[in-house]
C-alpha cells in the first residue's frame, strides 16, 4: 500500500503543479485581456526638499477621488497607498488645529528613498482600465541621486514640477534659487533631451500659492516663466518643441492657509503661515490630473500622425473603454485656462 | 567583532536633507548601511519600524522613524532619526536583545528614543547634525532593564509556544511583547537555523506595510497595522494545507485507476 500512496503523492504533486501553472497562465491571459499592464502612465514628481511634492500628491488624489464619483468613475489604489495618503491627509488637516496666529507646517513625508503610488482609474463597478504611477522620492535625490532622477525623467510620460510659490514671490525671489533650484531642475532636461523622442506633458504646479491668487496671478506666471526661462528654452528648442506640452496649474493644497512671513533663524529664511478660516478647503488640486487625462485623450485623437512607443496603448485604449473616454471628454472641458494663474505654455494641440 | 553604527538624520537648512552617515577613525563619512534598500522595502520607513536582518554573515538591526524632541528643519517639520547597528553574526544574541528592548520600549516609556535623541545633535557641518557613535554602540552592551520589567514569562513558556513557521499579525502590544519574548528566549541554535533559512529579513515591525510584502520577502516575524488579524497568521499553514489537498487528489486518482483495472 505504501508504494501506491507514494506514487499517488508524486502524481498528485505533478497534477497540482500543472494546475497552478495553468492558473498563472489564466491570470496572465486575463491581464492581457484587460490590458492593464500596458495602460500605464508614469508621473515623475520633480522638486527639491520641502517644496510640497507629497502634499500635492495627497490633495490631488483626495480631490480627484471626489470628482471621479460625479462622473461614475472610480479611482482606486492598493491598501498601502490608501492608508499612507490618508495619514498624510490627516496631517494636512491637522494644520487647521493650530491655535497660534502664525505657525510653521509640520508634515509627514518621505525620509528614505522613493515610493511609487499607484492609482487605477475606470468605470465604477468595472475593472479599472488605466493605471497611474506617481513616483515620489526624497527631495535631496535631485542632488545625491541624479542618475536615478534622470532615468525617471526620461522614462515618465508626465513630469510634475512642484514650485514653492512664496520662495518665488516674496522678497524679490531671493530665496528662489535655494528652495526651488530651477537650474538643477533644468539640468535633468538638458542632460536627457536627446532621449526624449516621444511626447511629454510637463506640469508646473505652484504650491502654497493661496496668498497670490487671483490678485497676483499674472505676476506669479511671469515669475515662473522668468525663473524657469532656461528650461523653457530647452522645451522650445527644435529638438523638443513638437514633443513637449507644458502648462502652469497653480494648486492651493490647503485653501485657507496663507503664507505670512519669513523669519530668519541661523541665517535661513523660515516660512510662517496663517489661517484665514478653520476649514481644510483645497482649490484646483484636481487640475493637474485633469490636464493629464486631457493630454492622453488628445494624443489618442492625434495618434495617426506619429508612432509613439510610450503611448502605444492609446491606439486602442479609448476604443475599449468608451465610458472613460466620455468622462475624460467632460473633464477636458473643466481644465482651467488663462485665469487664476493657469496658462498653457506650449503644445496647445494636446492641451 | 567589528561593530559599526549608521545614523540617518537631517539638518535645519534646505540643503541638509536626510542623509546616512557613520563615524569611523575619528571622521564622519556619508555612507549607507548594506542591505538598506531591502530592509526599507518591507517597512514604512518614515514611521517607527524595527528590522532585524542578516546579510553577508553580518547581523543588522535597523530602527527607523524615531521622532526627535526639539530638532526641526527650516520648514518647522520634526526631524526623525533612523539608526542601523551592524556586526558579525556571532553577536546575534546581543542584537536580538537590543531589538527586543527597543520593541518593548516603544510600548512603554520610549526611553531608548530619548537616549538616541540625546546622541544626535544639531551641528554646523555638511549634514547639519553630529552623532555620539560610542553612546549608540554602548546600547548593545547595556543591561536590558525594560525587558526584565515587562516580559513576565520564562524560557520554558516561550519554548512551548515557539513556532518555527513564518508568522505575521497586526501590530499591537500583545504581539509586540510576544515577539520580544521570542527574541530574548529563543536559543542560539534555533535562531541560527532561522538565519540560515531566511538569510535575509528575520523580523519586521512597522506601521503601514501590506502583508504581501512580508510574504514576498519571506519574513520570519512580521507585524504591521495593515495585517488584518490580531492573532498570528501562520504563513506555512496555508502552504501545508495546499500540499495535503494535492496529495489527497493524487490518492483519489490512483485509487480510481486501481479500481478500474481490478474490475476489468
Amino acid at each position: 500500500m505504501l508504494p501506491v500512496l507514494i506514487a499517488a503523492g508524486i502524481l498528485g504533486a505533478v497534477i497540482g503543479v500543472a494546475l497552478s501553472k495553468a492558473g498563472d497562465l489564466q491570470k496572465i491571459a486575463k491581464g492581457k485581456k484587460v490590458n492593464i499592464s500596458n495602460n500605464n502612465v508614469t508621473i515623475c514628481m520633480l522638486g527639491p526638499r520641502a517644496v510640497g511634492k507629497t502634499s500635492l500628491l495627497t490633495s490631488m488624489y483626495e480631490q480627484f477621488k471626489d470628482k471621479s464619483k460625479e462622473l461614475n468613475l472610480q479611482l482606486t489604489s492598493d491598501i498601502e497607498t490608501r492608508e499612507i495618503l490618508d495619514e498624510y491627509l490627516k496631517n494636512l488637516k491637522n494644520l487647521f488645529n493650530n491655535s497660534n496666529d502664525i505657525f510653521q507646517c509640520d508634515a509627514f513625508y518621505i525620509r528614505e528613498g522613493k515610493r511609487i503610488y499607484t492609482f487605477k482609474l475606470g468605470k465604477s463597478d468595472k475593472v479599472p482600465s488605466l493605471q497611474l504611477n506617481f513616483i515620489d522620492y526624497m527631495g535631496n535625490y535631485l542632488q545625491s541621486e541624479q542618475d536615478f532622477v534622470l532615468d525617471i525623467v526620461i522614462k515618465s510620460q508626465v513630469i510634475l514640477i512642484a514650485i514653492d510659490t512664496p520662495a518665488l514671490m516674496e522678497k524679490n525671489g531671493i530665496y528662489n534659487d535655494l528652495i526651488n533650484k530651477p537650474d538643477l531642475v533644468k539640468n535633468f532636461f538638458a542632460k536627457g533631451q536627446d532621449k526624449i523622442n516621444q511626447p511629454r506633458l510637463i506640469i508646473f504646479a505652484p504650491i502654497k500659492c493661496e496668498k497670490y491668487i487671483p490678485e497676483r496671478s499674472k505676476e506669479m506666471v511671469d515669475k515662473i516663466k522668468n525663473s524657469y526661462r532656461r528650461l523653457l528654452d530647452i522645451f522650445s528648442s527644435d529638438a523638443l518643441k513638437d514633443k513637449i506640452a507644458a502648462v502652469i496649474t497653480p494648486v492651493q493644497t490647503l485653501g485657507n492657509i496663507r503664507f505670512a512671513k519669513y523669519e530668519i533663524k541661523n541665517g535661513i529664511a523660515c516660512p510662517y503661515f496663517t489661517k484665514t478660516n478653520n476649514d481644510y478647503s483645497p482649490v484646483d488640486t484636481e487640475q493637474p490630473l485633469f490636464y493629464l487625462l486631457k493630454f492622453l485623450l488628445n494624443l489618442h485623437l492625434d495618434y495617426r500622425s506619429v508612432s509613439w512607443n510610450l503611448f502605444s496603448f492609446l491606439r486602442d485604449f479609448f476604443g475599449e473603454d468608451e465610458h472613460l473616454k466620455d468622462a475624460i471628454e467632460k473633464i477636458s472641458g473643466e481644465c482651467k485656462k488663462n485665469r487664476d494663474g493657469f496658462e498653457i505654455l506650449q503644445g496647445h494641440r494636446w492641451l | 567583532m567589528n561593530r559599526k553604527v549608521y545614523i540617518q538624520s537631517a539638518g535645519f537648512s534646505p540643503d541638509q536633507d536626510y542623509t546616512w552617515i557613520t563615524y569611523e577613525g575619528g571622521l564622519y563619512k556619508q555612507e549607507k548601511p548594506d542591505y538598506l534598500y531591502e530592509m526599507n522595502y518591507i517597512v514604512q520607513s518614515e514611521a517607527f519600524s524595527v528590522v532585524l536582518a542578516c546579510h553577508k554573515k553580518n547581523i543588522i538591526l535597523l530602527v527607523t522613524g524615531l521622532k526627535t524632541k526639539d530638532r526641526k528643519d527650516y520648514h518647522g517639520r520634526s526631524i526623525r532619526n533612523s539608526i542601523a547597528w551592524v556586526s558579525s553574526y556571532e553577536e546575534q544574541k546581543k542584537f536580538r536583545e537590543l531589538a527586543a528592548e527597543i520593541i518593548i520600549d516603544s510600548i512603554t516609556e520610549k526611553k531608548i528614543w530619548d537616549y538616541i535623541d540625546d546622541a544626535v545633535k544639531d551641528a554646523g557641518n555638511t549634514w547639519g547634525y553630529e552623532v555620539d557613535s560610542q553612546k549608540l554602540i554602548d546600547l548593545l552592551d547595556k543591561e536590558k532593564v525594560e525587558i526584565k520589567n515587562n516580559i513576565p514569562v520564562t524560557y520554558e513558556e516561550i519554548r512551548k509556544k515557539y513556532c518555527k513557521n513564518n508568522r505575521i499579525a497586526k501590530n499591537n502590544p500583545f504581539r509586540l511583547k510576544e515577539l520580544a519574548c521570542e527574541l530574548i528566549y529563543c536559543d542560539d541554535k534555533i535562531f541560527g537555523n532561522i538565519l540560515k533559512r531566511n538569510s535575509s529579513i528575520i523580523i519586521a515591525v512597522t506601521d503601514k506595510k501590506s502583508k504581501d510584502k512580508f510574504i514576498e520577502k519571506n519574513v520570519f516575524r512580521g507585524l504591521s497595522n495593515l495585517v488584518d488579524s490580531d492573532d498570528w497568521i501562520d504563513l506555512s499553514q496555508n502552504k501545508n494545507n495546499y500540499i495535503l489537498l494535492i496529495l489527497l487528489l493524487g490518492i483519489i486518482i490512483i485509487l480510481f485507476f486501481v479500481i478500474k483495472i481490478l474490475r476489468s
